[in-house]
């Protein structure tokens, strides 16, 4: 701390408290920094420009570095707009039901000619369901059922800012829509950069990937050949992915209790009126799936009145909504084994799910 | 005794409720990150208005805007607290007029009155903001569900809190009649008076907002009592280490007669609450500073140019390398598990450029976005690591703290003059009180306590050290690194005082140290996640020391340049840490 000093902030900074004056030291400390800068900053433009091409190079090869929840609604809008899930009964709801409701297997089985196809996907919530179902209505589609998947009625900020929809998926309208610009309107400068930069909007993919190509010592194939197995899955399935939920959970990987209570919030309930009303508006049925729930979790329900919740909901929808039908779907009689976690289906449950919607597809009759 | 008692338990019970709405509740926003979208929102705004005042030729205009951002800036935060801001503008900008013998204009001191009860009014008063916005605003603003219109019942907070109303008029009516009696004063009596006033006022600002608790704790676990009951659990606001500090210099410069007082309060005001560098700093002299906003500005295009880049450098050290080594640091330091010495010993590397790049990224972007606006504010970081010892790295770390330190502290303290012994008790003293000046933890007076030591040593050994060094240049060369080496290590330990939060921790990592290194192997991917996010930075500090220019980069050509700002921005973009962390200078 003495004030011999020897480096050249310390000089500059004594030089300017010896002063007795109030003169303006001009540029007292560009001593330590000193710019040589053109009246034209071509670096910056060139900067700009060079970004521009990468992200372009980037956009147009997604498919080699995408996650796979990105893709897989990078899927199913191509599938859409290719007018290839064409159908009578559309499956929507979140990533429970795009593992485990494969149309494939269900139209096989069913006795009659309709035709099922599934627009659910991960991370969809009641906003993402709603613009994805107007998307594939406006495409020309008109199917005569929904069957909506309903275990909670809540659109989570944090989910939706940083799931694909938000990040690739969802367009300007869609984001005003949210009217989030009333109380965060710097949303907005999130929004647009993932949709003008590529490498921000899958950054974590592009790591996992540039790591990826470090370690075999090239060009990483592995994400591409997965991207493009989910496209090939969810052509050949309808929608359907299969996802990893590859194993059966067992007594040993029940979590320690929780709470989970009905979840009901006003953002959430607003997005649900916006769905059934546009299927007021086209005509369309309304089925209810109250997804099975591993024996533990139904136990925690039933402790932390789950049900009340979700039967109010339903009741007080039926009488708004009168020409909607609602009726609830109900499958019981799943085990432990039937599950992966505490919400998704394994390939046991997932099969044995199909088949309970089996008899439910040859029942349906337009009212 | 039981009375006595009683009256101290009823005045920590006011004090505890006049703080109430500050202690608890207090819902820090992203607002002030510069890494925020709120933050871009708000510069885009700003700067935008700042370019049209400019435009119109209008440099009043523009300094009254800018002084209404830096409070909005600040309120963003805690509405509350700007409380103190204007409490600490009125105090210093009375007493420096005190000083010289002046007084503020009846017209000038009746808006300053005036502009403290309203704004206690309205800061202070539990007044129901929520319901009144849903009075105000259209139903549509909530229709969007993300937030629920609040009934209107009243204007006021049902079960309203009214203490810290009072408390803040009470602090008013203490201030002005404390400035009619020092205007009475004359002569020397009045410039002693009204230096008094400045630094008690501010220092008790900051000591109790600050240092409250702890003394009361640490009094308490002396004698043995309980501090439950006398604690208040107040929160620190946000810089105010900070602006206290640079108004102080306000008036010690005044008091010295290195500095003329401005009459202007608003150019004062600004210079108080000028949002680049509120919350974290440079601490600005107001010789430097004051000037600049009082003149009209000019904007010109190698400021812009040299602005941005700095904006965008800072930005990079922030979000790709902070942020990032904040993950490996809070492994091992917050793990609660016992790790073995590779891990620590990598952890407070990581650490170290983790708060280096941190406080001078937020130096960076605040410097930056002044420069744009025209204005310079000081170096407060030269490559501090590049240090071979204390005194060195001191003149390079944290500058604008350090200058202060010397100046105001050390000087005046003796500060080299008198016995070898007062010159140690001084450079003790000094960097003691710069470690609680970070805040009221036991480890940050261990800190203080280790770089004093660390200064005290070198001034001693430092005839020896020169002793040793070879004549030849090779020679040298292999000292100069060894020193380097080593004081290196001794301030990554003052880091890990710096970053421990007990003092069982302390001893815990201390010991840790020494243990584990059969194994280090195991540990060494997290010496290279280290080295991946600390080597950019390595490398352009090599360019800034060679050169002896902080803006090395910017003397490069055109295309060297190019390639160099595509590289920072995909380093950023693809491998950035945006989650919006809190920067760790902010708590102080």
């Amino acid at each position: 701390m003495s004030s011999s000093s020897s480096t050249f902030s310390s000089e500059t900074v004594v030089e300017i408290a010896e002063r007795p004056t109030q003169e303006v030291p001009e540029r007292e400390f560009s001593k330590l920094e000193r710019a040589r800068i053109g009246r034209v900053p071509w670096a910056a433009i060139g900067t700009v420009l060079v970004i521009g091409c990468v992200e372009f190079v980037l956009r147009s090869n997604r498919e080699w570095f995408a996650d796979s929840a990105a893709w897989q609604w990078q899927s199913k809008s191509e599938l859409i707009e290719s007018g290839k899930l064409h159908g009578d009964i559309a499956v929507i709801g979140t990533s429970v039901l795009f593992h485990s409701v494969d149309p494939a297997e269900l139209n096989a089985r069913s006795r009659t000619e309709r035709r099922v196809i599934n627009l659910a996907l991960n991370g969809l919530q009641l906003n993402g369901q709603y613009h994805l179902l107007s998307r594939y209505l406006d495409g020309g589609n008109d199917p005569e059922f929904v069957l909506l998947e309903l275990s909670r009625v809540d659109v989570e900020r944090e989910r939706w800012i940083s799931g694909p929809f938000w990040r690739d998926w969802a367009t300007w309208p869609e984001f005003l829509s949210s009217r989030s610009y009333s109380f965060e309107p710097s949303l907005a400068i999130p929004f647009a950069a993932n949709r003008a930069l590529t490498s921000f909007s899958y950054r974590r993919a592009l790591d996992n990937w540039v790591f990826a190509c470090v370690r075999s010592g090239g060009l990483d194939t592995s994400y591409r050949d997965r991207n493009r197995q989910i496209t090939s899955d969810m052509d050949r399935h309808l929608g359907f992915s299969p996802g990893s939920f590859d194993r059966s959970m067992t007594e040993a990987d029940i979590p320690p209790g929780e709470s989970r209570p009905w979840r009901q919030t006003r953002a959430g309930a607003i997005w649900l009126e916006h769905i059934l009303d546009l299927c007021d508006r086209h005509g369309i049925e309304v089925w209810i799936l109250q997804p099975p729930v591993p024996p533990f979790v139904a136990q925690e329900r039933r402790r932390d009145g789950f049900r009340a919740g979700f039967v109010a909901l339903v009741a007080d929808l039926r009488q708004r909504y009168p020409r909607l039908g609602l009726e609830v779907l109900e499958p019981t009689g799943y085990e432990l084994a039937d599950f992966a976690d505490h919400r998704h289906f394994s390939p046991q449950g997932s099969r044995k799910l199909c088949r309970d919607l089996v008899p439910w597809v040859d029942s349906l009759t337009v009212h | 005794m039981t009375a006595h008692a009683d009256i101290l338990t009823i005045r920590a019970d006011f004090f505890r409720r006049a703080i109430s709405g500050l202690a608890s509740g207090s819902d820090r926003s992203d607002s002030v990150n510069f890494n925020s979208a709120t933050f871009a929102s708000f510069a885009l705004v700003v700067g935008s208005l700042y370019l049209l005042l400019q435009w119109r030729r209008r440099p009043g205009a523009q300094k009254l805007m800018l002084l209404g951002a830096s409070y909005v800036f600040y309120g963003a935060w805690d509405h509350r607290f700007l409380i103190l801001i204007l409490l600490s503008t009125a105090i210093d900008y009375s007493c420096g007029l005190g000083l010289v013998h002046r007084r503020p204009t009846r017209s000038t001191w009746r808006l300053l009155l005036t502009s403290l009860v309203a704004g206690s009014v309205l800061l202070a008063a539990p007044i129901d903001w929520s319901a009144l916005q849903s009075l105000v605003l259209p139903a549509t603003v909530f229709s969007g569900g993300w937030t629920d219109p609040v009934p209107f019942h009243g204007l006021f907070l049902p079960d309203a809190d009214w203490s810290p109303l009072t408390g803040s008029l009470a602090a008013i009516l203490i201030v002005a009649i404390a400035c009619q009696v020092g205007f009475s004063l004359a002569g020397t009596t009045r410039r002693r008076y009204f230096l008094l006033m400045s630094v008690i006022s501010n220092l008790t600002l900051l000591g109790f907002f600050k240092y409250f608790d702890f003394f009361i704790e640490g009094f308490a676990s002396l004698v043995g009592a309980d501090a439950a009951g006398w604690t208040l659990g107040v929160v620190v606001p946000v810089g105010i280490s900070f602006y206290t500090f640079q108004t102080l210099s306000y008036t010690i410069d005044i008091y010295r007669g290195e500095l003329e007082p401005t009459d202007h309060l608003g150019d004062f005001a600004l210079f108080v609450a000028f949002f680049p560098q509120l919350v974290a700093g440079p601490i600005e002299r107001a010789r430097v500073l004051l000037p600049q906003l009082q003149r009209a500005r000019k904007l010109d295009w190698e400021n812009t140019q040299a602005g941005a880049y700095l904006v965008c450098w800072g930005l990079f050290k922030k979000i790709f390398i902070a942020d990032n080594l904040a993950r490996l640091v809070s492994a091992v330091y917050e793990s609660g598990a016992d790790p073995g010495g590779p891990e620590v010993l990598f952890a407070t590397y990581a650490f170290a450029f983790q708060i280096y790049c941190d406080f001078s990224g937020y130096t960076d972007i605040a410097r930056g976005l002044s420069r744009m606006m025209g204005i310079e504010l000081m170096v407060n970081f030269n490559v501090p690591y590049v240090a071979t010892n204390p005194r060195e790295f001191w003149r390079r770390w944290h500058i604008s703290l350090s200058t202060w330190l010397r100046d105001y502290l050390y000087v005046s303290l003796g500060g080299n003059r008198g016995k070898a012994w007062m010159v140690y008790r001084n450079l003790m003293l000094t960097m003691v009180l710069g470690g609680l000046w970070h805040g009221a933890r036991a480890n940050f007076v261990w800190w203080g306590v280790y770089q004093g030591t660390l200064l005290c040593v070198h001034r001693r050994i430092e005839p020896l050290l020169r002793q040793l060094e070879p004549a030849s240049p090779g020679g040298k060369r292999v000292f100069r690194f060894a020193s380097w080496f080593v004081f290196f290590h001794l301030v990554c330990y003052g880091w890990l005082l710096f970053r421990v939060e007990t003092n069982q921790q302390l001893w815990n990592m201390t010991s840790a140290l020494a243990t584990g290194w059969l194994h280090v192997d195991e540990h060494i991917g997290m010496l290279a996640r280290v080295a991946w996010f600390t080597w950019p930075l390595i490398v352009v500090q090599y360019f800034q020391v060679r050169s002896r220019n902080l803006l090395a980069p910017l003397t490069w050509r055109w295309s060297v340049r190019l390639g160099y700002l595509v590289f920072l921005f995909y380093l950023t973009s693809v491998f950035g840490a945006f989650d919006v962390i809190e920067f760790i200078y902010f708590q102080f």
